[in-house]
């Protein structure tokens, strides 16, 4: 490439790599991919840049789920991976959390891209919940030290995504709405960094909204077609599952929205659809509004949604008797304050197994109950 | 100095992961007459476990001070309840062989029994906290009263509870903060089933409590608890459900459940709409019933089918080798459903659909009409509990030498 | 029936598990509850009542019996006192005032503090059922009084009593003092109460028998010099006491005696022997030209024998 790409899209494990594999080929221009795994197959498919981790651990083999075959693997090959994402400015890390790629070297590739420069937004699957008890340890962890490392971190439950298709679909149609997801937030992403927008947005300005690592991330995407298809959109934006995954953030303060649209768009409606997102998601700090005209959608417009917060800095404890008090100031990220960002109400307490299942996940997502439709 | 003893106070706490319910009670010829009731909304416990020790230990000594003003008296000794995963409950059995000279077995050998089953030493890092007796077996018979009778062998039985010591010493060190003992532990579903079940019940009865963050169950054969246990899950865990399934608040799936939920999904339900606000106000919701009853059911039955396995897993580990089935046979008074979730519309037939047993949901007895609801089934049980297991010391009046003592003890 | 029911009702028995894992034995409980607020104040009121009238009647009873003591100590001062010596009421009053206390201390303290002051050999203290003291002294006599630099440098004129202390004197009349001879050219060691003088030993016991012995002759004496009393053995002929006659006391028609010389070895046999010379006649004698004479009385002859006789003879006197 004669100029390097604004964003980076990294396929991080099997997972990681099949659904980049799949989104190559509509990607924007700005973004470039790269696929980096332990197992020599999955990188051999796809025409993009790939970087075998672990040669001497592995063997091109795979860790066979060993998480700490995966930390090992990712180590071993710091050096290329700093030169991967020296000048990037923003690194896209899409990744499977459970096996042993995705969930031991997520966080050492997220720690090298963020000391590299970049701002990091990770996409991070969960297993299903029938995959038992191990993977969703291992994954749950990795979810914890990712959260840490990545300035932007939003977690996609597996069994989510079996909701999103009909009882009898294949499984290949579910992970079509994962890609959907995916795609849409690099689309949204990558409109920020590209000339010729409606009305342009700043790429610092999102470099800006995910600077803290371990911030709780908020992202949701909808589409809407035809008449009111502004609205229609921010609808199923307001309504997308990823907003509404157990533990997921219902208000934050900062908001980047983008909308796309056909030439038919007018900014009128993308402002009423900004509208209606900041009343779902908040954003009263601060709320960028990126719109874009895309030919190619035609009557179709979509909404992209990446909010975040400061965490809330913890309450200084009261000071024990002769000892000074903390200084107010000063933000301390706690760990439990993030569990309960992921678990929800349940975060702070030791996750429970029954039958190797995460009894706090809700029941129906873990049968995979399609539930009626909402009026 | 012997005086006519004072009628005893008893001072019962139950900590739940929803409320926090305290009741002050007298007893009266062997029952108990209420002197105060207080309840307040449980801060810093979830799924059962205490994650803010800070604010529980405040809440629970805002319920100590409110019973306490609201009868005027001083609360000098509590009992809790014990309740959720931490207590985890087997079987302990003592042996003793029957001398043979004689073939009787005497009282002597019946305390040889029990001290060797006290003597088993709990789990490393475990305290022991209850031993409830269970029934007797000579040569392998279950006997109501084997002094004076032959036999060969003497086996006495106990379901002893242990808890971690480290839990242990905060249950009992955020009492004894407030200068508060700790008469005694009592199991919670022990203590709801003393409130729901009858004598005659406890022939054969399994009670579930299903708390807010917890659900407690035990089973009673032939009037002696056969075991117990407790699943993590609870009427928490069904709000959030519905909380995640609509995307709306948990507030708003609380009154949601509490108004249109239900343990049984039917067809008919896919068909009817409702509103969340019912007023016709602006930013009302339109949610289908059908959604709700679906979610909530299977929740629902997951846990009791969760409970119905745990039962079972725990016969297996008591008879080991028989199969063991859950019928009407065993367990003649079925299943007897209680605790704040028993609310739940169409409860009692969700268990029977999942267990196979007949069900009931069981309001506990109690003098005082406020506090016959399921809710209160824990509370009114652990005064029930107390009275029959562990009654308190009888007071006397306390004579000058007695002051005496006391005021150099302050 | 009745037995095995007690042993194992259904209500929970009271034998404890291993002791060291049952919960009771894990933690004890030490604790007792005030309850807050109003109950807290009524209990806590109640319980301390007997406490506080405990403590009041402990306190009432002291105060009654501190009340009776110390009301029968008048402490007015008043103290009846007699004495041998010299010691004035007001000296003894003062001594008593200066301790601690004052009269209100007990007797032996008073007694200890008045028999410090070397002008007391003995006190006898006691205190009378109304409270007043009876205070009788025995005081040290004094033989003679000798000049002596206080310890802050300043001249004094101190008494000697016969065991050789010295002493301050304190209400002896001038008069009785003028008349005590005076100890001259001693050396000493120490001041005031612990001055040690050399040649005391000698000096003193001779000045109290002349005293009781010769009154006489101690009313004429003025000054005893122990010049010649220093370090020399006793009975060495240079040792001896010089005596210095009152020239108020002799006759003016005949030539005075100025001194009179005895020896340290002898002075006993001395006295014995002047008390029964006729110093005056001998004075009288012709032949006696010079105006002053000094009467020897130590020997002159040496001999060895067991009572030396003292040859008393008459010499002019040279002043030194």
């Amino acid at each position: 490439m004669s100029t390097p790409a604004s964003i980076l899209l990294v396929g991080l494990g099997g997972a990681g790599c099949s659904m980049v594999t799949r989104l190559s080929a509509q990607l924007p221009p700005e973004v470039a991919v790269a696929l980096l795994d332990t197992d020599a197959r999955s990188l051999s498919a796809g025409t993009a840049a790939t970087l075998q981790l672990g040669r001497a651990q592995t063997r091109g083999m795979g860790t066979g789920g060993e998480a700490a075959l995966g930390l090992a693997s990712a180590e071993s090959e710091e050096a290329a991976l700093r030169r991967l994402f020296a000048g990037v400015p923003v690194v896209v890390l899409v990744t499977g959390l459970g096996g042993g790629t995705g969930s031991g070297a997520a966080s050492v590739v997220a720690g090298y891209a963020a000391e590299c420069g970049a701002t990091v937004l990770s996409f991070a699957t969960m297993p299903f919940s029938h995959e038992g008890e191990r993977r969703m340890r291992q994954a749950n962890d990795a979810t914890v030290k990712l959260g840490q490392k990545c300035h932007g971190l939003v977690v996609v439950h597996n069994d989510l995504l079996l909701q999103q298709v009909s009882p009898d679909a294949p499984l290949s149609e579910s992970f079509a709405a994962a890609d959907s997801w995916v795609g849409g937030a690099l689309r949204g992403l990558a409109s920020a960094f590209a000339p010729g927008a409606l009305i342009a947005v700043d790429p610092a300005a999102l470099r800006s909204l995910l600077s803290t690592p371990g911030s709780p991330t908020l992202f949701a995407y909808g589409v809407g077609q035809g008449e009111g298809a502004a609205m229609k959109a921010a609808r199923a934006a307001c309504d997308c599952p990823l907003a509404h995954a157990p533990g997921a953030v219902a208000k934050v303060a900062s908001l980047f929205v983008t909308v796309a649209g056909g030439s038919a768009m007018t900014s009128t409606e993308a402002f009423e659809a900004v509208a209606a997102i900041r009343t779902r998601f908040g954003g009263e700090t601060s709320t960028v509004l990126c719109a874009r005209i895309e030919p190619a959608l035609g009557d179709r417009i979509e909404v992209s949604v990446l909010g975040a917060s400061l965490p809330a800095p913890k309450a200084p404890a009261k000071p024990k008797k002769g000892a000074k008090a903390e200084d107010p100031a000063q933000p301390i990220f706690e760990f439990a304050t993030e569990e309960s960002m992921r678990r929800g109400l349940f975060g702070g307490t030791p996750m429970t197994f029954i039958d190797g299942q995460d009894v706090d996940v809700p029941a129906y997502i873990r049968k995979a109950v399609r539930l009626p439709a909402s009026p | 100095m012997t005086s006519k003893p004072l009628p005893s106070l008893i001072a019962v706490i139950d900590v739940g992961t929803h409320k926090t319910a305290s009741l002050l009670g007298q007893i009266i010829d062997g029952k108990a007459r209420m002197l105060s009731f207080s309840e307040r909304r449980t801060d810093g416990v979830v799924k059962g476990t205490v994650t803010d020790l800070e604010k529980l230990t405040q809440c629970v000594h805002e319920v100590v001070n409110d019973i306490e003003r609201g009868s005027g008296r001083a609360v000098e000794q509590i009992y809790l309840s014990l309740s959720g995963p931490a207590a985890e409950g087997e079987r302990v059995k003592g042996f003793v062989a029957v001398p043979a000279h004689d073939g009787k077995v005497t009282a002597k050998d019946v305390t040889e029994a029990i001290q060797s089953a006290k003597r088993l030493e709990p789990p490393a890092g475990r305290a022991t906290i209850l031993y409830m007796r269970q029934p007797t077996m000579l040569d392998n018979r279950p006997v109501s009263n084997p002094v004076g009778m032959a036999g060969k062998r003497l086996e006495v039985n106990f379901w002893r509870v242990t808890m971690e010591e480290g839990n242990m010493r905060m249950r009992v060190g955020m009492v004894n903060g407030m200068s508060i003992k700790v008469r005694d532990f009592i199991l919670a579903s022990h203590a709801a089933a003393c409130a729901t079940a009858s004598d005659a019940d406890k022939q054969g009865v399994l009670v579930i409590d299903m708390g807010a963050g917890t659900t407690d169950w035990i089973l009673y054969y032939k009037e002696h608890i056969l075991c117990a246990g407790s699943i993590p899950v609870g009427g928490e865990h069904l709000t959030n459900d519905l909380s995640v399934a609509l995307r709306i608040s948990r507030e708003t799936a609380e009154d949601l459940k509490l108004r249109f939920g239900s343990a049984m999904h039917r067809e008919n339900d896919v068909n009817q709409t409702i509103w969340k606000d019912g007023d016709k106000g602006v930013g009302d919701q339109q949610f289908n019933r059908g959604t709700i009853t679906q979610v909530l059911s299977l929740r629902y039955q997951e846990t009791i089918e969760f409970v119905r396995k745990d039962v079972l897993r725990r016969l297996e580990a008591i008879f080991p080798g028989h199969a063991v089935k859950l019928d009407q046979n065993m367990i003649p008074s079925g299943v007897i459903l209680t605790g704040g979730s028993a609310s739940l519309a169409d409860a009692a037939e969700a268990v029977q659909l999942v267990t196979g047993l007949s069900a009931r949901v069981g309001i506990p007895n109690f003098e005082n009409e406020s506090l016959r609801k399921p809710e209160y089934a824990g509370v009114v049980g652990l005064m029930t509990a107390a009275i029959t297991d562990a009654p308190p010391p009888v007071r006397r009046p306390r004579g000058f030498l007695a002051q005496l003592k006391e005021l150099f003890r302050l | 029936m009745g037995l095995f029911e007690d042993l194992f009702r259904k209500r929970r028995d009271a034998f404890m598990g291993p002791a060291d894992r049952d919960w009771r034995a894990l933690v004890p409980q030490d604790v007792n509850r005030v309850p807050e607020g109003e109950l807290g104040r009524k209990r806590a009121v109640r319980s301390k009542l007997p406490t506080i009238l405990a403590v009041g009647f402990f306190v009432v009873l002291v105060g009654v019996l501190w009340l009776a003591v110390d009301g029968s100590v008048t402490a007015a001062g008043g103290f009846s006192y007699k004495t041998e010596g010299y010691l004035s009421k007001d000296s003894v009053q003062k001594i008593i005032d200066n301790g601690p206390e004052g009269f209100a201390r007990d007797v032996r303290s008073i007694k200890a503090d008045l028999e410090a002051d070397n002008q007391v050999v003995a006190a006898d203290v006691r205190r009378r059922g109304d409270g007043t003291l009876d205070i009788s002294l025995r005081e040290r006599l004094a033989i003679a009084k000798i000049a002596s630099l206080s310890a802050k440098g300043v001249m004094q004129v101190r008494l000697v009593a016969s065991d050789g202390q010295t002493f301050a004197g304190a209400g002896y009349p001038e008069q009785v003092v003028r008349n005590l001879p005076e100890i001259q050219h001693y050396r000493s060691t120490g001041s005031d109460d612990k001055m040690l003088i050399d040649g005391i030993e000698i000096a003193a016991p001779f000045l109290l028998a002349v005293r009781t012995t010769y009154p006489n002759l101690y009313k004429q004496w003025s000054a005893v010099s122990l010049l010649d009393c220093f370090g020399a053995q006793e009975d060495s002929p240079g040792s001896n006491l010089r005596v210095t006659v009152r020239p108020g006391t002799q006759p003016m028609d005949r030539p005075a005696l100025v001194e009179i010389i005895f020896s340290t070895a002898n002075w006993r046999n001395e006295l014995a022997l002047l008390s029964r010379i006729n110093v005056d006649e001998m004075l009288r004698r012709p032949g006696t030209a010079s105006q002053a004479y000094v009467l020897k009385m130590s020997i002159q002859n040496r001999t060895n024998a067991t009572s030396p006789i003292p040859e008393p003879r008459l010499v002019p006197f040279t002043p030194r």
